[in-house]
């Protein structure tokens, strides 16, 4: 028999992963409404923007950690429309394979300054998120709690933000059709730069959010980047709501797979719901029925 | 208020438009019939900036705008009310209306007040007011296409074939409205129709454009009685 | 008509007599080793030049598909004691139960939904390698895959096993050829450009792209097989989404749909590596900056900038002869 202990543990710890995976979802579904490309390279993105904070931010120039977030997401952004000028905005009219070659590349380079800068670096950092908490039972590091609260509000407030400030209701515009929308006065291009700009600051997030979880590492958020395109296909691609509700739903999910498989398999599931939905409903649980 | 003169633009290769030229004053309705691929729609697409000219010079207010993008287009007070109607389609009646003042910076009154005019204008737009654009009829995107452009207090209005894909009851209404528009706001109508009759009933003054070129042009109601005309556009 | 056929052969057998002298002139094993892997991965890029090259589908799980031929000949041989040449047959068997995997999913999803599809399914073969340990040893490999043997004699050295594969190579770019120029390979560009036209003019959709995934996943296995007789060893961190990603650039570099194309980007990137060391630590940034050069500036790969290069000399020709009459 299950105990309730490993049960809740894997439903909150699920919950927190699979926010995680929603915000994932998020950051790239803004790129991909605005311009029509699928980037890439969010893994190198987010682990690039770890180690902006952790590194250079905490470790290497010693500013304390609310400093360290302020500095990183302007960092960020400043990356952030590096990327979507020479890459996103030129290349959004050319063919697929161009296009996953080109973002593909540019994570590679990403990768390789994160190697050529911090290579050597042994980044210690301490976990910010100390503690432990009891539910029903279970006890579980503090840390997924917090992720899931702050994971759980920045959820709200891109939502807030994209359906009720102007700038965010300029982005929908330009997601559902770029004519109408430089017809209304929306100068599109400066739009794909903001949507790239909110996808990075996004990407911030996640970094910092998974340093207390998994650690600090060049190869940090690939499988989370890869898990994330799952999420927003199991709950409806390119619907920022449906990419909230895949991820919760991927990270239950796994979690809950790994008490009856073995945890090796663990990551198979994403992707084994990723094909699923794919071939029986490919516009995803929220998504209408494609003609 | 809006002067075209020698306009050329081209598609890859292909000219579409050759020495085109047309103006338009204060407080008139010009319309520009043609046939299919006559080059209306390249003409409203390069006065607009969504396609570039390749010569030519088009003024606004007598500031040049030849080389401007659309969305400053907008700002300054051209509004296109383009081919298909293009309406936000997950967007609902009343949130289409709100992007149509979203280059302008009005307060909640202004914004309120610009609705009522509206669903004065178009009662059945005030019915749907909380409907999913995209499951409105034909006619009823037509005029919310047309109420949206109304939003931001243009100075200039271009209609691209309203009638297209409308059931004729439907299309004498969009024009009534057009004329209604017009009359009320005194700003300057550029229609652009492939029907000739109805374009040339509510215009003062027409262009006739075949194959990228201007052939004809004058009063509406003279190219209404010339023979030419009545023979190629009219139905004999 | 005997000029014709010179001149059609000449460029082939200039290459294969260049191929063939390779290894008696340059003594260096070092580089006769990159020539036989770039033979290895021309054979998975010919498979992807059918599927993504002429027929359009995006395929990100060449890597996964070359995993699969490889481990399968490996785990025959090494468990059940077959030989090399006996376990073709599962090698094959398993490309056409690949080929016909893949082959459904495309008829079904385009583009960029393809792509995460054919990448999910490469980590999830990928991960189960690494699980299933008992059957594959998870992340230490199999070792100790015997050579190949023809009639007794054993492929042991390199110079040895670069003819083994010239030999493939030669064959397989002669009957790869034949169906680019063939009819299906008119079929398979026409439901590249345009789908509903192709199938308005009578072709079975269904058919041709179940074939060309058949066919790639076929010669995917075939790699594989290739491959762990070379190196006696397979493990799968070799199999990455890089991997793919790599062959992906291989086909377009040099031209998709073309079977000197294919040859030039197999030996190019394979090669690339090796010239850009004289930058020391920057060699995988200057690979990434001049991939993504070539692919913004050059979509249809070196071959088509040869094409317009022999186009221009020709036009320049023919105006100078005019010009002198």
């Amino acid at each position: 028999m299950i105990s309730t202990a490993t049960l809740v543990q894997a439903i909150v710890s699920g919950i927190a992963m699979g926010l995680i995976y929603s915000l994932v979802g998020i950051e790239y579904t803004l790129i991909w409404n605005t311009t029509g490309m699928l980037n890439f390279a969010h893994g190198k993105v987010i682990t690039f923007c770890g180690y902006l904070f952790g590194a250079l931010c905490l470790k290497q120039m010693g500013l304390p950690l609310v400093w360290s977030l302020i500095l990183a997401l302007v960092l960020a952004a400043i990356l952030a429309l590096l990327m979507s000028s020479s890459i996103f905005i030129p290349l959004r009219t050319k063919d697929n394979l161009c296009c996953i070659l080109a973002t593909v590349m540019a994570g590679k380079i990403l990768y390789e300054a994160m190697r050529l800068i911090w290579g050597a670096f042994n980044v210690g950092i301490d976990n910010y998120f100390p503690g432990t908490i009891n539910i029903f039972g279970a006890t579980l590091p503090a840390t997924y709690i917090y992720v899931l609260a702050i994971a759980f509000v920045m959820v709200v407030a891109l939502q807030i933000f994209l359906n009720k400030t102007k700038i965010g209701k300029g982005m929908k515009c330009v997601s559902q059709n770029k004519n109408a929308a430089s017809l209304m006065g929306i100068n599109v291009t400066r739009y794909m730069r903001i949507a790239t700009i909110l996808s990075f600051v996004v990407c911030c997030f996640l970094s910092i959010l998974l340093i207390p979880l998994i650690t600090l590492s060049k190869e940090m958020a690939e499988m989370i980047a890869l898990k994330g395109f799952a999420a927003g296909i199991v709950g409806g691609f390119g619907l920022i709501p449906g990419c909230t509700v895949g991820g919760v739903i991927l990270g239950v999910v796994e979690n809950l797979a790994c008490i009856v498989i073995p945890s090796g398999y663990k990551d198979v599931v994403a992707f084994v719901l990723l094909i699923g939905f794919l071939l029986i409903k490919p516009s995803g649980i929220l998504g209408k029925k494609a003609k | 208020m809006l002067k075209v003169d020698k306009v050329c633009t081209y598609y890859g290769k292909v000219m579409a438009l050759h020495e085109v030229s047309f103006e338009i004053g204060q407080d008139e309705i010009v319309s520009i019939i043609g046939a299919n691929g006559a080059g209306k729609s390249t003409l409203m697409k390069s006065i607009m900036g969504t396609v570039p000219i390749k010569s030519g010079s088009i003024q606004f207010e007598g500031k040049e705008i030849s080389k401007q993008k659309p969305h400053v287009n907008v700002k300054n007070g051209i509004v296109y009310v383009p081919e298909g109607r293009e309406i936000f389609p997950n967007l609902t009646v009343k949130e289409n209306l709100e992007m149509g003042a979203f280059c302008r910076n009005y307060s909640s009154k202004k914004i309120n007040e610009l609705y009522e005019e509206c669903y004065e204008m178009f009662p059945k737009l005030k019915e749907r007011q909380k409907q999913q654009a995209g499951s409105l009829s034909g006619g009823e995107q037509q005029m919310l296409a047309i109420a949206r452009g109304l939003m931001s207090e243009p100075k200039l209005i271009m209609f691209d074939e309203p009638s297209l894909g409308l059931a004729p009851v439907i299309v004498d209404e969009v024009f009534d409205i057009i004329v209604k528009l017009q009359q009320a706001k005194h700003i300057p109508v550029v229609l652009v129709e492939q029907n000739a009759f109805m374009a040339l009933s509510i215009s003062n003054r027409a262009y006739v454009l075949e194959n990228g070129v201007v052939s004809l042009s004058g009063q509406s109601s003279e190219l209404l009685n010339m023979p030419s005309v009545k023979e190629a556009y009219l139905g004999g | 008509m005997l000029k014709n056929i010179a001149k059609r052969s000449a460029l082939p057998v200039i290459l294969l007599i260049v191929a063939v002298l390779f290894p008696i002139v340059v003594h260096n094993n070092y580089y006769i080793q990159i020539c036989c892997t770039s033979m290895i991965y021309l054979v998975a890029v010919y498979g992807l030049n059918f599927i993504t090259g002429m027929t359009g589908q995006t395929n990100l799980g060449t890597a996964g598909i070359f995993a699969l031929g490889a481990y399968t000949s490996a785990l025959f041989e090494t468990v059940l004691g077959w030989n090399a040449w006996l376990s073709l047959i599962p090698v094959i068997a398993m490309g056409v139960i690949i080929g016909f995997g893949l082959g459904f999913p495309s008829l079904r999803l385009q583009g960029i939904y393809l792509a995460l599809t054919t990448i999910a399914l490469t980590e999830i073969v990928r991960k189960v390698i690494l699980a299933w340990s008992s059957l594959t040893q998870g992340a230490l490999g199999i070792k100790q895959i015997p050579n190949i043997s023809i009639f007794g004699l054993e492929i042991k050295t390199t110079t040895q096993y670069y003819y083994f594969a010239l030999v493939i190579i030669v064959i397989l770019s002669i009957i790869c050829s034949r169906i680019i120029k063939g009819k299906w390979g008119r079929i398979m560009i026409a439901v590249k450009d345009n789908p509903e036209a192709a199938s308005t003019c009578g072709a079975n959709i269904v058919t041709i792209k179940l074939t060309a995934f058949v066919i790639a996943a076929i010669l995917g296995c075939l790699a594989g097989w290739m491959f762990c007789h070379n190196y006696n060893y397979v493990n799968p961190s070799t199999f990455t989404m890089d991997m793919s990603i790599n062959f992906v650039i291989m086909m377009s570099l040099g031209g998709a749909g073309n079977i000197y194309g294919c040859m030039l980007g197999a030996l190019a990137i394979t090669l690339l590596p090796e010239l850009l060391r004289v930058f020391g630590e920057y060699y995988q940034i200057i690979y990434a900056l001049i991939v993504v050069t070539f692919a913004v500036f050059l979509p249809g790969g070196i071959t088509s900038l040869i094409k317009r290069g022999i186009d221009f000399l020709k036009v320049k020709l023919r105006k100078n002869a005019q010009a002198t009459k």
